[in-house]
């Protein structure tokens, strides 16, 4: 990831030669303090870009002085430092999308979303296509609740990034819980054909589950299952159990147990299918050992506990 | 791709933490029993009622959890509302898009209680002569028609009191405009709405939280989206001001006394802070619905699943009586 973005710089700094010229005085300064980022040499851009080094530079080698400074306190791990500086060349260069887009997703990525907000809002204002103004705006508002909004933003960050395949996924997950799930899937469709990774190829399962098409779903988890990722196999259980297939629901539950006999979730499967087939004691024992993992998963720990109850005629 | 994003591409990469799918226990077994609750007919699961409190332009927050509540398909039964909780409840329950009670709520300055300007206010100091809240019946009528409650879609009810006796008055027949009217109708600032012999005011006086009328309509488990007023924050100076604070502290003795008492869930939006008539502020206090509603609607889900266990687990044939729980 690191080379491949390095190499992205790379082409940045290319592309961007010719304007060398046209950023003022301590270009040359700046072009030097980029290359010395782009070997990672980040602690030497900072010592240089001290305030006395930062008062040579004028206009857009001001600017970009800034960026390469926040963006090395970032990198050396100073998220604090890098906040100062962006914040100091905001008030500098207010209406500069590098610096506010930066500034932005530093304050989103700390947890500062109030904070991040007006500033994806501003970036917008400067730029009614910024796609990562809308990118923040759809993440914060699809966190909050506002899953119209979040979509909306969601289709302007795609028409500037088509080829991005993890906001495809982020977009899909917003279009999931709004139910929406025909979209969803085509989103998350486009997400795996871009970028293939096992956390979309798993929001395809909710989704196609979603859909009421749950021989596909268990088909979309199935190389997980077989490779005995747990989450995986935990729903593979549950929906077995749903669709009626017992004697697989029963051996996903026992390789569930066989790896932690205290999984709450396989606990609570294997006592469903023990009541059903009349098997009262070891349906009482599993839900008894899963209501005592509160700490672990408190909800399924309660369901089992008032299954119990129930079970025993006490509720 | 232009250079700019180009560089932040290659820098920043995704602005925020998102969330990945949840394939933990809890959240497995909840969407489990969520699909099986959910897609059952309403006779095999509990009724579920909403109550919306009073509040006024807080109250405005209930379009913000009616928002998160649909579009998450949380089963609403019955509806029951007292004052601007009525006005929302009557247009949800007559099958008004949320979408349009947003855009009516957004645009409440201009709608509802626009004869309360400075010349009515006077008017009502030297002179005791009150005002109308028949804006507030056009507007429902304007949404609405002149549906009767036994025409809704959903069961609503609305709650007033006659200010001769005192008493709430439960409306569930009749015209629902008229009754929304009454159960809105602000003491001391509107003329009380003569009903059937009765003269009828807000119902937020004596029932902010309309819970005993949500369980006239059946509701077996309730729901409460509660917007009771911080009145210490406020320092009223005027004469309207302290009437407000004097409505907005009874109602929130009300609504500790109600809530603690009878709801299985409640959402209480932030909106303490919003006075009675700072319409402007409706919005923030959608908005606000619509942040408290998102991060309870997990755990409202898993008290209506704990709630409904025992029907469940009957139809699972669990449980060996076959009666009704």
């Amino acid at each position: 990831m690191r080379s491949a973005r390095i190499a992205c710089v790379g082409a940045l700094l290319l592309a961007a030669a010719p304007a060398w010229g046209l950023w003022g005085l301590g270009a040359e300064t700046v072009k030097a303090l980029q290359a010395q980022f782009d070997a990672g040499r980040y602690e030497a851009v900072i010592a240089q870009l001290d305030p006395a080094g930062l008062q040579k530079l004028h206009g857009q080698s001001l600017r970009r002085g800034y960026l390469l400074l926040g963006a090395s306190y970032d990198k050396a791990g100073h998220p604090d430092k890098a906040l100062s500086v962006y914040q100091v060349g905001v008030r500098l260069f207010p209406r500069d999308q590098d610096i506010l887009s930066r500034l932005a997703v530093l304050l989103h990525k700390s947890g500062l979303e109030e904070q991040a907000q007006p500033l994806y809002e501003k970036l917008l204002q400067v730029n009614p296509d910024n796609p990562y103004g809308h990118w923040g705006l759809a993440q914060i508002d699809g966190t909050l609740g506002f899953l119209d909004r979040s979509a909306d933003h969601y289709e302007k960050t795609l028409q500037d990034l088509p080829e991005r395949g993890d906001i495809w996924q982020e977009y899909a997950e917003v279009l999931y819980e709004a139910r929406d799930y025909r979209t969803a899937e085509l989103a998350v469709q486009r997400a795996l054909a871009l970028t293939p990774s096992d956390a979309a190829t798993m929001d395809l399962a909710l989704i196609l589950r979603a859909m009421n098409r749950l021989d596909e779903a268990l088909a979309t988890l199935g190389p997980f299952c077989r490779a005995g990722r747990t989450e995986a196999v935990r729903a593979c259980a549950l929906w077995r159990m749903e669709a009626g297939h017992d004697e697989e629901a029963q051996a996903a539950a026992g390789a569930l147990l066989r790896r932690n006999p205290a999984d709450p979730l396989a606990r609570y499967v294997r006592a469903r299918l023990a009541l059903k087939a009349g098997r009262r004691v070891q349906a009482l024992q599993d839900l008894d050992l899963a209501a005592a993992r509160g700490e672990e998963s408190p909800f399924t720990a309660k369901v089992c506990a008032a299954l119990a109850s129930l079970v025993q005629g006490r509720r | 791709m232009k250079l700019a994003s180009l560089l932040l591409a290659c820098l920043l990469g995704a602005p925020g933490a998102f969330a990945a799918p949840d394939y933990s226990a809890d959240a497995l077994l909840r969407a489990h029993l969520w699909r099986d609750l959910t897609s059952r007919p309403k006779e095999r699961r509990p009724r579920v009622g909403l109550v919306l409190s009073a509040g006024s332009t807080r109250a405005t927050a209930h379009v913000g959890v009616l928002q998160v509540l649909e579009q998450a398909g949380f089963p609403i039964d019955a509806v029951a509302g007292t004052s601007m909780g009525a006005v929302i409840g009557s247009m949800y329950a007559a099958g008004r898009p949320v979408k349009r009670l947003w855009e009516i709520a957004a645009g409440l300055n201009l709608r509802l209680g626009n004869n309360a300007n400075s010349f009515h206010l006077i008017s009502l100091m030297f002179a005791d002569k009150l005002l109308s809240s028949e804006n507030a019946e056009k507007l429902i009528r304007d949404e609405i028609g002149g549906l009767r409650f036994d025409e809704l879609p959903k069961p609503f009810a609305c709650v007033a009191m006659d200010i001769y006796t005192g008493e709430s008055v439960v409306f569930r027949e009749g015209d629902v405009a008229s009754a929304v009217r009454a159960s809105m109708n602000l003491p001391g600032l509107f003329a009380p709405v003569a009903y059937r012999q009765r003269y009828l005011v807000d119902g937020g006086v004596v029932d902010y939280i309309p819970i005993d009328a949500v369980k006239l309509l059946g509701a077996d488990w309730i729901l409460a989206s509660i917007t009771e007023s911080d009145y210490r924050s406020a320092r009223p100076k005027t004469v309207l001001g302290t009437l407000e604070q004097v409505i907005d502290i009874r109602g929130a003795f009300l609504s500790r006394e109600q809530r603690s008492k009878f709801v299985h869930f409640p959402i209480v939006p932030p909106v303490g802070d919003i006075g009675i008539h700072e319409t402007d502020r409706a919005p923030e206090a959608m908005a606000k619905g619509v942040i408290a509603a998102k991060k309870a609607l997990n755990p409202a889900m898993e008290s209506l699943l704990l709630f409904s266990l025992e029907f469940l687990a009957r139809d699972w044939g669990l449980v060996p009586n076959g009666g009704q729980p």
